[in-house]
């Protein structure tokens, strides 16, 4: 008698968003709008991947925050990568946030991440 | 002349006549040198018997005839002698009122000449107005004057009912030339064709210039009349013509001396009307030409993005072949300098060699050149020397020494190659560039100021600003060489290296996007002093939370309202400055702290940014606008 067996199949959605340059308080309304439009997709898991990025400030910052706050009502998560540009780390490690984010080395390897 | 004026007297003749006759006498006759000048009755034979009566010089007779008694010849002596009396009496009467005529005449057309020729200021004019006259005056066809500035040819005016060739007219005065004392002319074989008579007079003008005046070609000939009259005109006239010429020359020097003074004009719009600041660098130059025009020359040239040009030379001579040699000189230069992709000093001079060699070689001149180059950022001054000389470097520790020019003067050699020096400069040191104008300058005992006396005066000098050094020189110079006329220009350039102290100002529109442009001005000023890049991102950071708030509290996103923004480096400091005139914003700096991460707040973060990345944060509002100052060592 063959077992009986319950599947149960999970979707997870996972985004990557890597920009490039600065995500400054001029940018940072259009990564908003793109994020928004994400989690009416159904996505809950968030790469930033933050590589490329020169030059990030509060506007910036705000949304990663804001994105961080909705995945965990979600359920979702968010991860880094981390700037490889000063200019943009050192925001994070002002607002103590590279306590708060999770990091990851690469978004090639984001499926491990979670 | 009696038989002229017996005519007045016919009356008085007449009642001797019939007196005589009365007595016995058939006939009356008066007789001057044997000419009958009258008789009564007319028409009669002598009768041989006669008695004569004669004056006392014997030239008149009274002829009595039909008469021989003796006894009447006293009376009739007495009669005639009586006679001749009233003549001569008459006579000279008559030459007299002619003489007074004449002189009143004279006296008028003289006046009247000489009142039309003031109103003449102008030497051709003047003549004019004087050949019409004359020619008036004494009724002939044509008049000419002829004033030989040199001896060769005269310059003619002339005014004729039919003018003559000039070459008459000079033939005239050739030969009135070579005797003034005969006035009057009227020998075919020698006047000129076209001339059947002149009269010449000389115009009393200036020794070394020989004037007449000429009236020809009068219906019947001059009279002596007219010669002394054309002689009075001539003797007139002269004085209002050397005022004339000398008016026309003063004309003329001021003319030359108004476009001397235009060239020098142009010179000194040449010379640069602001020395350009640049920041790190103390310089001044200036130029005091000896003449009116000069051949020396310097400019400073600030040259966005690339170092700071500077250069002086000296054109060899003076005056005005000077003076234009220097304009072209000065003019090639500064387009080499500002134009060309040249940034090395022997690059501009080797241009200026090959672009002006051909005009200095066909004049045989050539020009001295100091070129330089300084690069605030790393303080390196980059120097060519064609020649000039005296160039003093002072450093400021050490003692002050002499650079010699390495490299001959520029307009000698074809493809000669010129050779940049460099110096490293520190805050302090002092390079005076400058003409041999000043070391060269004499006093009355003719001593020369010279390179120890200059020496001298730049040490204790140096302390001064570069204006105050270079105008500390000069007067030292002047006060030496005190009232010994200035033989050469002199011109000077004068560094100092100064601490660094930059700042740029601007505004921007209150958008996030135009907050990148603060950001691009920061960094370049940062990077141009050599700032370390963290640093510079930490400040980039603050200024950039500091104007997004601005936007965003201030203004509310309203792009139609502007940000001023300051941005100054003193050396070891960025002082970062704001104004806005938006809501005035309403924030205790000292309580402001970083929110906890883990909050999440989405917001909040940026003036406590700054804060950590700033040393100094203030917030003034005044005169409606909210003052910001964040100040970060550096």
């Amino acid at each position: 008698m063959p077992i009986e067996i319950k599947t149960t199949e999970y979707t997870l959605k996972i985004v990557v968003i890597a920009p490039q340059g600065r995500v400054d308080a001029f940018e940072a309304p259009t990564l908003r709008k793109m994020c928004e439009a994400y989690f009416e997709s159904g996505v809950t898991h968030f790469v930033f991947d933050l590589s490329e990025v020169t030059m990030l400030d509060s506007a910036g910052l705000a949304v990663l925050v804001s994105v961080l706050k909705r995945t965990r009502q979600n359920e979702g998560e968010v991860r880094l990568v981390w700037p490889k540009h000063e200019a943009a780390s050192r925001i994070l490690k002002l607002t103590k946030f590279d306590q708060v984010f999770q990091s990851i080395e690469s978004s090639q390897i984001v499926p491990k991440g979670f | 002349m009696f038989a002229d004026l017996i005519h007045l007297h016919q009356n008085d003749f007449q009642t001797i006549a019939e007196a005589w006759i009365r007595v016995g006498a058939q006939a009356i006759r008066l007789v001057e040198h044997g000419e009958m000048i009258a008789s009564m009755p007319k028409d009669i034979s002598f009768s041989k018997k006669e008695i004569i009566g004669r004056n006392a010089s014997g030239s008149l007779e009274l002829h009595i005839h039909g008469m021989n008694d003796g006894a009447w010849q006293s009376i009739a002596d007495a009669m005639t002698e009586l006679f001749s009396h009233v003549l001569t009496t008459e006579t000279e009467m008559e030459e007299l009122t002619a003489s007074l005529v004449e002189t009143q005449d004279k006296l008028v057309a003289l006046y009247e000449l000489t009142q039309s020729a003031r109103r003449a200021l102008k030497i051709d004019d003047l003549l004019d107005l004087l050949i019409q006259e004359s020619r008036r005056l004494l009724d002939a066809d044509g008049a000419f004057t002829a004033i030989y500035f040199n001896n060769h040819r005269p310059q003619i005016r002339q005014s004729a009912i039919e003018p003559l060739p000039e070459a008459h007219l000079h033939a005239a005065s050739t030969i009135y030339r070579k005797d003034t004392r005969r006035h009057n002319f009227k020998d075919s074989m020698t006047l000129p064709r076209g001339l059947s008579n002149v009269i010449m007079s000389t115009l009393p003008v200036r020794e070394n210039v020989f004037a007449c005046i000429g009236v020809f070609n009068k219906t019947g000939d001059f009279t002596s009349h007219d010669i002394k009259l054309l002689r009075a005109i001539a003797e007139q006239s002269g004085a209002q013509i050397d005022n004339a010429l000398l008016y026309q020359e003063a004309l003329a020097r001021t003319r030359f001396e108004t476009e001397m003074d235009l060239a020098r004009q142009v010179q000194i719009a040449l010379l640069p009307q602001s020395i350009p600041t640049l920041d790190g660098l103390d310089i001044y130059g200036a130029s005091a030409p000896a003449s009116q025009v000069g051949g020396d020359f310097f400019d400073i040239i600030a040259r966005k993005g690339q170092p700071l040009v500077f250069m002086l030379g000296d054109i060899t001579g003076k005056g005005m072949p000077a003076a234009l040699l220097m304009t072209m000189t000065r003019t090639t230069a500064r387009s080499a300098a500002r134009n060309m992709p040249f940034s090395r000093p022997d690059q501009i001079v080797k241009r200026l060699n090959t672009d002006l060699l051909d005009d200095f070689s066909t004049v045989s001149m050539f020009s001295t050149a100091f070129i330089g180059t300084f690069d605030p950022v790393n303080r390196s001054l980059l120097f060519s020397n064609a020649g000039q000389s005296p160039i003093l470097f002072m450093p400021v520790q050490g003692e002050p020494q002499l650079l010699e020019a390495q490299d001959i003067p520029i307009g000698i050699f074809e493809d000669y190659e010129y050779i940049s020096q460099t110096l490293s400069l520190v805050p302090g040191d002092v390079l005076v560039a400058a003409t041999d104008g000043f070391n060269e300058s004499r006093n009355n005992a003719g001593e020369m100021f010279g390179m120890e006396r200059m020496l001298l005066a730049l040490k204790h000098l140096r302390g001064l600003s570069a204006r105050g050094i270079a105008d500390g020189l000069f007067k030292a110079v002047n006060n030496f060489s005190e009232d010994h006329p200035q033989d050469d220009d002199r011109t000077i350039i004068v560094l100092k290296v100064s601490e660094r102290m930059e700042s740029v100002s601007f505004q921007i529109p209150a958008g996030y996007e135009d907050l990148r442009i603060a950001a691009k001005a920061l960094r370049e000023l940062l990077m141009l002093h050599k700032v370390q890049e963290s640093v510079i991102n930490n400040c980039e950071l603050a200024m950039q939370e500091l104007l997004s708030n601005i936007v965003e509290h201030s203004y509310s996103g309203n792009k139609d309202k502007m940000i001023e923004v300051r941005l100054q480096v003193d050396g070891k400091r960025l002082i970062i400055e704001t104004r806005d005139s938006g809501i005035p914003a309403n924030i205790k700096l000292e309580s402001v702290a970083m929110p906890d991460p883990l909050e999440l707040q989405v917001g909040g973060y940026g003036m406590a940014i700054i804060q950590a990345l700033m040393d100094e944060v203030q917030h003034q509002y005044k005169n409606e606008k909210n003052l910001w100052t964040l100040t970060k060592k550096i």
